[in-house]
Formats: C-alpha cells, sequence, structure tokens
C-alpha cells in the first residue's frame, strides 16, 4: 500500500473542510469516507487507478472572503507516478458554482425540496446516492 | 448520462453546488426534467432557475 496526498486545488477557491467519499473503492457495503481539511487527505492505493467520489458538506472559501458549503463530485485517474511520489494533485480550476433556485408554479420557494441532480459520466453506476 | 444526486434545497429554494465542464439535468418534484450545460466559457457563478410545480 502507497499513501498518496491528495491535493484539491483551484485559483479561485479552497476547500476548508470536506467529508470525502469515494464510490470505487471496495469496502463492505459502505462507501469509504474521511476528511478533507485544507483541500487536502490521503489514501492508501495498492496500485495505480481511477478515484472517483464526492467532497460532500464541503466548506468552500472563496478568495473574494465568500464562504459556501457545497457538494463537489470529481473523478482523477492516480498515475504510477503520483502513487510513487505519494503526492496527486487534481486541479479543480474548470469547476463553476451553480445555484439551482427552485419554486413553484406561483414562482415562490420551494424550501427544503430534493431534488435530483443527473450526472454526466463523471462516476460510473448509475446509482442515486445522497449527499448533504 | 448516468448517476444521481440527491440535494436539499435550503428555506429559500436553493442549493448550491460545484461542477466541472458537462452536461447534466435535474428532476425537480412534479415537474418535467430540466437540463443544462456547464461549459468552460461560464462565469464563474450561474443561477438556474427551475420550475417545479408540487403535485398534491
Amino acid at each position: 500500500m502507497n499513501t498518496v496526498k491528495i491535493e484539491f486545488t483551484s485559483q479561485t477557491f479552497v476547500i476548508e473542510e470536506a467529508l470525502l467519499v469515494l464510490y470505487n473503492f471496495p469496502a463492505v457495503g459502505l462507501f469509504p469516507s474521511q476528511m478533507v481539511k485544507g483541500g487536502t487527505t490521503e489514501v492508501a492505493l495498492d496500485r495505480p487507478r481511477e478515484i472517483c467520489g464526492v467532497l460532500a458538506d464541503s466548506k468552500v472559501r472563496r478568495h473574494d472572503g465568500r464562504v459556501f458549503l457545497a457538494p463537489i463530485e470529481f473523478k482523477h485517474e492516480i498515475t504510477p507516478a503520483e502513487l510513487t511520489s505519494g503526492l496527486a494533485v487534481i486541479d479543480m480550476n474548470a469547476y463553476k458554482e451553480l445555484v439551482i433556485r427552485l419554486h413553484d408554479a406561483a414562482q415562490r420557494p420551494l424550501a427544503n425540496a430534493i431534488i435530483s441532480l443527473i450526472l454526466n459520466p463523471l462516476c460510473h453506476g448509475g446509482k442515486s446516492r445522497s449527499t448533504c | 448520462m448516468e448517476g444521481s444526486l440527491d440535494l436539499h434545497a435550503n428555506e429559500d429554494g436553493e442549493f448550491t453546488i460545484l461542477l466541472p465542464p458537462g452536461k447534466y439535468g435535474t428532476r425537480p418534484p412534479g415537474g418535467p426534467p430540466v437540463q443544462f450545460e456547464v461549459t468552460e466559457q461560464d462565469p464563474d457563478q450561474r443561477t438556474i432557475e427551475v420550475d417545479a410545480p408540487v403535485i398534491r
């Protein structure tokens, strides 16, 4: 097993805290999870492989000082070089902040509603997952 | 598209998510699916309005 430090980086925001949940790691009936602090965490890997998951309950600080909570989906291929060096950097510069506003037919905000976000093939599986 | 996340809106009927460029959709309660695309040319923040006529 190699321990690889994972850094989630962006020029416009920092992930101060998050719960990393990996979808594609074998575990007995559960997705493994662990904390991300200051945009970094460590995972134990036995070989180069794709990691794919969600940063749930992410506390995100924009460089203008604004802080918000948002889940963030990601995937990344851990290369042999990253496995050997013990460092993998996940570039999040292309990520965009989306605010989805729900309202009913009378244009009133739909408070506390649950909505499904249908993802493109960022992660595999076609499963329904809950965050927040 | 494959996979989905169930998200909880706040008391203002909003939720926030960070997504990379790609095609996505939502399935609001009682409403038709809404598709949208995130592109590299988008501003850092976007708001999407979604009608969700609740069926009672």
